[in-house]
């Protein structure tokens, strides 16, 4: 991991254990050894303006900033702290910025190197929990009405709006306090290097454990499906898609599909996901021998996509896929026109090609599947018999039908 | 479904049995060879046709022609009457009854040759290839009404714009009697098929036109009978061993002919020819020799004509 200010580069190695590292040298300068004080103040009032959706949703990372301090409480407005976290993805590494920023005070950015989600999420959440840590110590340093009730639940994980709180105005990093600079925050013309500490700081301390979510957060957050640690969660996905399936018919037949995907995000080339789909394709009015056939084929498929290789944003998977339906296919144009309604079942595997942008996802498919029945088609005689009937054959369903679909959809969250 | 389901289990135990390396030749081994119709109409007969047996006398009797009721029926014969061959009819008060015991219908014979005879739908005009004089030429077409069915016809009429100077004898009217499909040798040599078509009934034929389609070198192509929607002719062709029943089919009544087949359900070792079909496409009538000794006799079977869809 490398963690570097927002107006230079100041990288060390530091592994996961090694966090400790970062709490006097680059974090540490954003530490105010807070005196002793009698009434606790209020937790400090952050909002997460939230960019990283390269590592999941938010929930993960407010997570894991409130295991570390008791001192904040994540609201969405009336916020005493504002936290834009931005993370990006790069080829062998992601970069995870923190911005700080609050009335009356200047903005301070952290940033960081991991190779992982995992590690940026937790070097970014401790960065977030030291520096809400000093501002929370530097209200406590403030003098503070007695009579006010403490308030509770510090580490409440707000993941639904929630009501302003009545002190918010009284916050130390309110509009009505008096601006004072952050002790910490080196000047932003030669913050070449995280300034170092002016007061020595205080041993790291181990990351107090998660408070128990059902104690601490209110009826919403119990609610909402918490994320899992290493930042995995489902993804749900809707759409549609036009299709194209050559060798079930004489001719390529168009169609379109309807689909719904489930699938489970994780950090990792194992991030499996399941798709179930209709989907109706036809060919109308192909010539044969004189007389036309329309096919007309709907089915219900099914896929499973255990891998995603790339990323989350732009992702191929490949596919183990099924189709279970009906083949129509009717004669005209022609003497006896007969039609017959044919079972179809597919086996195959796919090749889909995901794009997430936003919440719009676009996909290629590209698959191949081996129909189970393989009827053939004929116009000519009723009477005919034995071998001179496929004389009059103009199509044998393919042993390997394949087909391309281009689509889009939403994805939820 | 319940078909799926088996052949989704039978597939799975294949693919168990048979191993990876088998799946590609996985199959429900329920393939099935499906006929989607028929590129030609193969045409369904009962039988090969029955002696219309009172109509039939030790003449010839031949070319029948029928209203579309089926209670009138109108052929030429050779039996005694005026001579040269006439015009000659029987009825019936339904389907199911017999014909009467032919006569002659007077106004459409003469001393001369009278044949083909080709009765309207309703039964109240009648066609009729004569030589008699003051014709266009050799054998004419010629027309006689009648106000109903219980009137006299009228005198016949010369339909010039169907004649030339070769023979040329009428066949029943279709598509709202507006074509009619007539036999001439005008180009020279044997008799080949054309159609005339009016613009209406009132109206007069435009130039009649040769079916090129049809026609085959030293062959002779006569008796040709459109269905009512134009997309089926019946006619007759020389054979080797006489003429033959053919039937010939297009998908659209503006275009030609597509092919043809011969019908062999009906068609002897004698001469068949002069084919003609209710207009329900259920009753095929025609005229044959196939009984020694008896000349041609008028004989009838039921048809199943598939409709081109």
């Amino acid at each position: 991991m490398q963690v570097r200010s927002g107006f230079g580069r100041w990288s060390a190695p530091l592994g996961r254990i090694r966090w400790a590292a970062c709490v006097p040298l680059g974090c540490g300068a954003l530490w105010v050894a807070a005196p002793a004080h009698a009434a606790p103040p209020d937790p400090v009032l952050t909002r997460i303006d939230w960019q990283g959706g390269v590592c999941g949703p938010p929930q993960g990372f407010v997570q894991r900033v409130a295991r570390r301090t008791d001192h904040v409480r994540f609201v969405e407005r009336k916020e005493g702290l504002r936290l834009r976290v931005e993370i990006e993805r790069h080829t062998e590494a992601f970069d995870a910025t923190v911005t700080f920023s609050a009335l009356g005070r200047a903005t301070v950015k952290r940033s960081i190197t991991s190779p992982d989600c995992d590690d940026a999420l937790d070097a970014l959440a401790l960065v977030v929990a030291i520096g809400i840590d000093e501002r929370w110590r530097e209200a406590a340093a403030k003098p503070r009405p007695v009579a006010r009730a403490r308030r509770p639940a510090a580490a409440a994980v707000v993941v639904a709006p929630a009501a302003p709180p009545a002190d918010a105005a009284e916050l130390p990093q309110s509009p009505a306090a008096p601006a004072e600079p952050p002790a910490a925050v080196p000047p932003p013309a030669e913050d070449t290097a995280i300034a170092p500490p002016t007061e020595p700081p205080p041993p790291a301390r181990p990351a107090p454990p998660a408070p128990p979510a059902a104690a601490s957060a209110p009826p919403a957050a119990v609610a909402a499906p918490a994320p899992a640690e290493d930042g995995s969660h489902f993804l749900l996905a809707l759409g549609a898609a036009a299709r194209l399936l050559g060798g079930a018919a004489p001719e390529p037949m168009l169609g379109g599909e309807l689909w719904l995907r489930l699938g489970w995000e994780r950090a990792s080339v194992w991030s499996p996901e399941l798709g179930v789909s209709f989907s109706h394709q036809r060919l109308s009015d192909s010539v044969q021998l004189g007389s036309q056939a329309d096919f007309a084929l709907s089915a219900a498929g099914m896929d499973l996509c255990p891998l995603r290789l790339g990323t989350p944003l732009l992702n191929v998977r490949p596919c183990a896929a099924m189709g279970l339906g009906q083949m129509r296919v009717e004669g005209h144009d022609t003497f006896r026109a007969q039609a017959q309604t044919r079972p179809w079942l597919s086996l195959g595997g796919e090749a889909q090609a995901v794009a997430l942008l936003h919440s719009v996802e676009l996909r290629l498919v590209l698959g191949v599947s081996h129909p189970l029945v393989r009827d053939s088609f004929r116009f000519g005689p009723s009477d005919c018999v034995g071998v001179e009937c496929a004389d009059d054959v103009f199509h044998r369903v393919a042993a390997a039908v394949w087909s391309v679909g281009v689509g889009a959809g939403l994805s939820f969250p | 479904m319940s078909r799926v389901l088996r052949c989704l289990g039978r597939g799975a135990l294949l693919a168990l049995s048979s191993g990876s390396t088998g799946l590609a030749l996985l199959s429900c081994g329920d393939d099935q060879l499906i006929t989607l119709g028929s590129t030609a109409p193969d045409p369904l007969f009962y039988d090969a046709g029955r002696s219309v047996g009172v109509i039939n006398g030790e003449a010839n009797d031949d070319q029948p022609t029928l209203t579309e009721d089926l209670l009138e029926i109108y052929f030429s014969s050779q039996r005694p009457g005026l001579g040269g061959g006439d015009v000659w009819f029987a009825t019936r008060n339904t389907r199911a009854e017999r014909f009467s015991v032919p006569r002659p219908v007077l106004a459409a014979s003469s001393t001369g040759t009278e044949t083909s005879p080709a009765i309207s739908r309703d039964g109240l005009t009648l066609w009729v290839g004569s030589d008699r004089p003051g014709g266009v030429g050799q054998l004419d077409i010629w027309r006689t009404t009648r106000s109903s069915r219980d009137s006299t016809w009228g005198p016949l009429s010369n339909v010039t714009e169907l004649n030339s100077d070769q023979d040329d004898i009428p066949r029943p009217l279709a598509q709202g009697e507006t074509v009619m499909p007539l036999a001439s040798t005008r180009d020279g040599g044997e008799y080949q098929v054309y159609l005339a078509s009016r613009a209406s009934v009132d109206a007069t034929f435009g130039a009649p036109v040769p079916l090129l389609e049809l026609q085959r070198e030293q062959s002779r192509v006569a008796d040709p009978f459109l269905s009512e929607d134009g997309l089926f002719l019946f006619f007759s062709r020389q054979g080797e061993s006489g003429d033959d029943l053919y039937l010939a089919w297009r998908s659209r009544a503006d275009q030609p002919f597509i092919d043809e087949i011969p019908l062999g359900a009906v068609n002897t070792g004698s001469a068949d020819h002069s084919p003609w079909v209710g207009a329900d496409d259920t009753r095929f009538f025609f005229a044959s020799d196939r009984q020694p000794d008896l000349g041609f006799d008028v004989f009838a079977t039921n048809l199943d004509l598939p409709p081109f869809e």
